[in-house]
C-alpha cells in the first residue's frame, strides 16, 4: 500500500516534469479537453437534470408543513452547489472518463505502443499522462459549473411542477441563503478531484500487465481508487471550509 | 557496432537469458532464431533498454549503455542512443489514435523539423515500403496486418537510424507479404546501409536474408555451422 502510494506520487511528479514538452505542444491538451470535457456533456446534462429534480423533491419532502416554501430553494440549492453537484459529477467523470483513460493506456501498454514511443525517444509519461492530468484539472471544474447551472434550473422547474413552489420563491431562497463561500466551497475542491481522477487513471494504465485481464484489473483498481480519493478529498475540504 | 557481453535476465526466478555474448558488425543482417518463448524479444528489449538486464554489458557504437538504463538522470542520454535504432514491433505497435502520417511523424518529433520537411520524409519513407499517398490518412484499424507491418517499417526508418531491429517481422502474414517484407529487409539494409537485427522463428526468412545467424536455445546464443541444418536446432 505504502509502496504503491510512493510509486503513484513519483509517477505524478515525473509527469509534471514534462510541462515544458506539453506547453510546446498545446494540441495534446486540447485533444484531451475535447475527449474528457465536450464528449461528457450529454451524460453530465442528463445527470444534472435528474440531480436537480430529485434534490428539490427530497428537500420538499423533508420540510414539514408550515415551513416557508423558499426553503426548498435555500436548502436544495445550497446542497447542490456545495456538495451534490461537485461530488456526483466528479464520480460520474471517473466512471465515464477515468475508466476509459485507464483502459486506453493499459491497452497501449500491453500492445507495446508505449514501448514504441520510448524507442522513438518520446517520454511516454510526458506525452500521454501529463496532457490528460492537465486537461482533467481544467475540465472537471468546468463540468461542475455547467452541472450547477443545469441542476439549479432543473430543481427550480421541478419544484414548481412537482411540489408547487413558485420559481420566484425558489430563487429568493437561493439568493437569500447561498453565499459566495458555498459556491467557492463547491468549486474549490474540483481541480483536486480532476487531479486525482486524471493522475490515478493514467497511473493504473501505465501499471497494466498481462493482456486483457490485466487491463480489466487496472480499470477496476483505477475507478475504485479514484472514487475513494475523491471522497476523502471531499471530506477534507468540507472540514476545512464548513467546520 | 552492437556488442553484448555476459547478458543475463530473469523474471521472478524464471531464467530467460544467461551469459549471452553477441556481436553485430556494421551493415550486416544478423538473425537470431529461436522457438517461441525462448527469450528473443527479451534480448532485443534489453539492447534497447526497455528491459534492464540483471547482469552483463551492452555496447552500442562502443558506448556502454547499461548504466544509462538504471539511473533516471541518464534518461536523456539513453533516449539519444535509442534514436539510433528503429524498432519494428511484432504487433506493429502503431498508435491506434493516430493516422499513418501522425504515426510516422512521431518518429521525427525530436528532430523539430518544419512540417513541409516532415511531409517530404513521410512521403519518401512510405514510398520506400511501397505505399502511395492514399494510405496517409488511414488509421491503424483500417489497415491489414501486412500493411500495418509496412507502416511500422516506414516509421522505424523515418528518423534514419543506424540500426533497425525487427521483432518477428513475418509472423502471421500471408506468403506474398512474407516475400515482400523479406525483400524489403534486404533492400533497406543495402540502400540505407544500416545494421539489421532480426529475431524470428521463420527459418525461410533467415535463409533468404540472413548474413549472420545465431540460435537462441537454453538461455544462450550459439552460431550454427551450416545454415542448411537449422531445422535440427529446433529438435
Amino acid at each position: 500500500m505504502v509502496r504503491q502510494l510512493g510509486r503513484y506520487v513519483l509517477f505524478t511528479l515525473r509527469a509534471f516534469g514534462g510541462m515544458g514538452y506539453v506547453l510546446r505542444r498545446p494540441k495534446l491538451v486540447l485533444k484531451q479537453v475535447y475527449t474528457i470535457g465536450l464528449l461528457s456533456l450529454p451524460v453530465i446534462s442528463f445527470a444534472s437534470i435528474f440531480l436537480g429534480m430529485v434534490t428539490a423533491l427530497m428537500v420538499s419532502y423533508q420540510l414539514e408543513s408550515g415551513v416557508p416554501k423558499f426553503y426548498v430553494g435555500a436548502t436544495g440549492g445550497r446542497s447542490l452547489l456545495i456538495e451534490i453537484a461537485p461530488l456526483v459529477i466528479s464520480l460520474l467523470v471517473v466512471a465515464r472518463v477515468g475508466s476509459n483513460i485507464t483502459a486506453r493506456i493499459g491497452t497501449m501498454k500491453v500492445t507495446e505502443q508505449i514501448d514504441a514511443l520510448e524507442t522513438m525517444g518520446i517520454n511516454s509519461v510526458h506525452y500521454l499522462a501529463l496532457p490528460i492530468i492537465l486537461a482533467s484539472i481544467v475540465v472537471v471544474p468546468a463540468l461542475v459549473i455547467y452541472s450547477d447551472l443545469i441542476s439549479l434550473v432543473a430543481a427550480a422547474v421541478s419544484a414548481k411542477v412537482i411540489v408547487n413552489v413558485p420559481i420566484p420563491q425558489y430563487i429568493f431562497g437561493l439568493k437569500r441563503f447561498a453565499t459566495l463561500n458555498d459556491v467557492l466551497g463547491g468549486l474549490l475542491k474540483t481541480p483536486f478531484f480532476g487531479l486525482a481522477m486524471g493522475s490515478i487513471s493514467v497511473y493504473y494504465g501505465f501499471q497494466t500487465e498481462l493482456g486483457a485481464e490485466g487491463v480489466g484489473k487496472s480499470v477496476t483498481a483505477s475507478v475504485v481508487t479514484s472514487a475513494a480519493l475523491i471522497m476523502i478529498l471531499d471530506f477534507i475540504v468540507a472540514f476545512w471550509m464548513f467546520r | 557496432m552492437i556488442k553484448v557481453s555476459g547478458l543475463s535476465k530473469c523474471f521472478s526466478q524464471q531464467k530467460v537469458l544467461e551469459g549471452i555474448d553477441f556481436e553485430a558488425q556494421d551493415g550486416r543482417r544478423v538473425f537470431i532464431l529461436g522457438k517461441s518463448g525462448s527469450g528473443k524479444t527479451v534480448f532485443l528489449k534489453c539492447i534497447l533498454g526497455l528491459l534492464v538486464p540483471d547482469t552483463g554489458k551492452i555496447f552500442i557504437d562502443e558506448m556502454d549503455i547499461t548504466p544509462l538504463m538504471v539511473k533516471p538522470r541518464f534518461k536523456r542520454k539513453l533516449t539519444r542512443i535509442r534514436q539510433k535504432i528503429g524498432y519494428v514491433f511484432q504487433g506493429s505497435a502503431l498508435l491506434d489514435s493516430l493516422s499513418v502520417t501522425d504515426n510516422i511523424a512521431l518518429a521525427l518529433d525530436s528532430k523539430k523539423l518544419p512540417w513541409e520537411e516532415q511531409n517530404r520524409i513521410i512521403d519518401e519513407k512510405l514510398e520506400m515500403v511501397g505505399f502511395d499517398g492514399s494510405v496517409r490518412r488511414k488509421y491503424p484499424a483500417q489497415l491489414s496486418g501486412g500493411m500495418k507491418k509496412l507502416v511500422a517499417i516506414a516509421r522505424a526508418i523515418a528518423a534514419e537510424p543506424r540500426y533497425i531491429f525487427y521483432d518477428e517481422p513475418t509472423t502471421g502474414l500471408d506468403p506474398a507479404m512474407v516475400t515482400r517484407i523479406t525483400k524489403l529487409i534486404i533492400e533497406l539494409s543495402e540502400k540505407l546501409e544500416v545494421t539489421s537485427l532480426i529475431v524470428t522463428h521463420d527459418m525461410g526468412l533467415a535463409r533468404r536474408a540472413g548474413q549472420d545467424i545465431y540460435f537462441l536455445k537454453n538461455y544462450t546464443l550459439s552460431r550454427p555451422r551450416r545454415i542448411t541444418r537449422l531445422e535440427e536446432l529446433y529438435e
